[in-house]
């Protein structure tokens, strides 16, 4: 997954992920909801292309427009940071309540 | 599409609500669980503490040079809550609550769906800039190839 | 146990679907007596996940798409089978709350002493108590 990592290290490149999390969108759509010229933003989707973060294909109402989308599997990989947060909640929760009972059990309140 | 939102954990400990919110705040560096994506600067870290009271830090401290913090109290009632806000506006919110011989505590993590998803993701990976950032060991095994 | 993620899991935990999760987690709570210990939630409101424990089960819950509970289907295909520490309390706190009883608690020839009871989308279960020599 370095490689995912690395691509997602740029900031312009994590709002193209965000943005294409709702949805494809043309290459022109990118670049304009991120206040990018053309050129600029296709350095950006290349790199995302070529580490497997997003596919292309050719819209079909005009030839010159391409897609983009994320790939189903980065979605997921994506999706999981949510698994991992409530792992980590859990852990430190459990880590607090041994602590707290090996150190201070039977000083109740009554 | 929807978003995360928020993380909901409860655990119940066998010390009274008094106690539970001092060990929670004050004895923190001694039962947080530290990896290589808990800390701001891991390498150099050498501990973690509240500064009591509302509009105090959770610092991450180290042996030379100053804290750095980690979030801000904004709620600090011993032995009921402590709401704490990290630097990508998202809260943490604890919450001490009686239950017989326990005390049940709920921490709550909130403002998920303000994230950029990628960004919490990355910054997973390459060490803590915001409080979402504290994965433990285990994570970082998961998310290595 | 299997331990992972930061928490303890039974070897089995039934996954329940809800259509109302939010209602049904409330209604556990106060009728069957589990407590929540984990609950995701998205930015709509729905409920990502949930898991609620009692004695040392566990139960997931939600709400995913194509998945039904009794209510909407009609009809009952899993009980849930719990033992309880005090039968006759529970089935006086399930009876406070609202619970759909089935009689109440009695002694089996098999050896424990229980009630059944169904929750607001149907789903059914039975809390028995050994019985003691």
């Amino acid at each position: 997954m370095d490689h995912t990592f690395a691509a997602l290290a740029d900031p312009t490149r994590r709002q193209v992920v965000e943005l294409l999390r709702d949805g494809p969108r043309r290459a022109s759509e990118i670049a304009d909801a991120l206040g990018m010229s053309r050129p600029a933003m296709s350095r950006h989707l290349r790199v995302l292309r070529t580490k497997g973060l997003v596919d292309v294909e050719t819209a079909t109402a005009d030839a010159r427009e391409r897609l983009y989308q994320l790939r189903p599997d980065t979605f997921v990989a994506l999706q999981a940071w949510l698994d991992q947060l409530q792992a980590y909640w859990s852990e430190q929760l459990g880590s607090f309540k041994k602590h707290a009972e090996a150190t201070r059990r039977g000083r109740q309140a009554r | 599409m929807t978003k995360p939102a928020s993380v909901r954990v409860t655990v119940y400990v066998a010390v009274d609500p008094a106690a539970a919110f001092e060990v929670f705040t004050a004895e923190i560096d001694e039962w947080y669980r530290r990896g290589p994506h808990n800390f701001f600067d891991p390498v150099r870290a050498v501990a973690i503490r509240f500064e009591p009271g509302v509009g105090g830090r959770l610092l991450e401290v180290y042996g030379e040079g100053k804290p750095r913090e980690m979030a801000r109290v904004e709620v600090w009632e011993p032995g009921i809550r402590l709401l704490l806000r990290d630097s990508r506006d998202t809260e943490i919110d604890v919450t001490f609550e009686a239950s017989g011989d326990e005390t049940k505590v709920t921490l709550e993590h909130r403002g998920l769906e303000r994230l950029p998803t990628a960004e919490a993701e990355s910054h997973a990976r390459f060490g803590g800039r915001l409080l979402i950032a504290w994965f433990s060991e285990y994570m970082r095994e998961r998310t290595s190839a | 146990m299997t331990e992972y993620a930061g928490q303890s899991f039974p070897t089995l935990c039934p996954y329940l679907f809800y259509e109302d999760t939010g209602a049904a987690m409330e209604f556990l709570e106060r009728a069957f007596g589990f407590r929540e210990r984990l609950v995701t939630k998205d930015d709509d409101g729905t409920y990502r996940h949930v898991e609620m424990e009692r004695g040392g089960g566990v139960v997931m819950m939600g709400s995913p798409p194509g998945h039904k509970s009794p209510k909407s289907l009609g009809q009952v295909t899993v009980g849930l089978y719990l033992h309880v520490d005090d039968v006759d309390k529970l089935y006086e706190q399930a009876k406070a709350a609202g619970a759909e009883l089935d009689g109440e608690p009695a002694d089996q020839a098999y050896g424990v002493r229980s009630f059944g009871a169904r929750d607001p989308e149907g789903h059914q279960w039975w809390f028995a108590q050994p019985l003691a020599g």
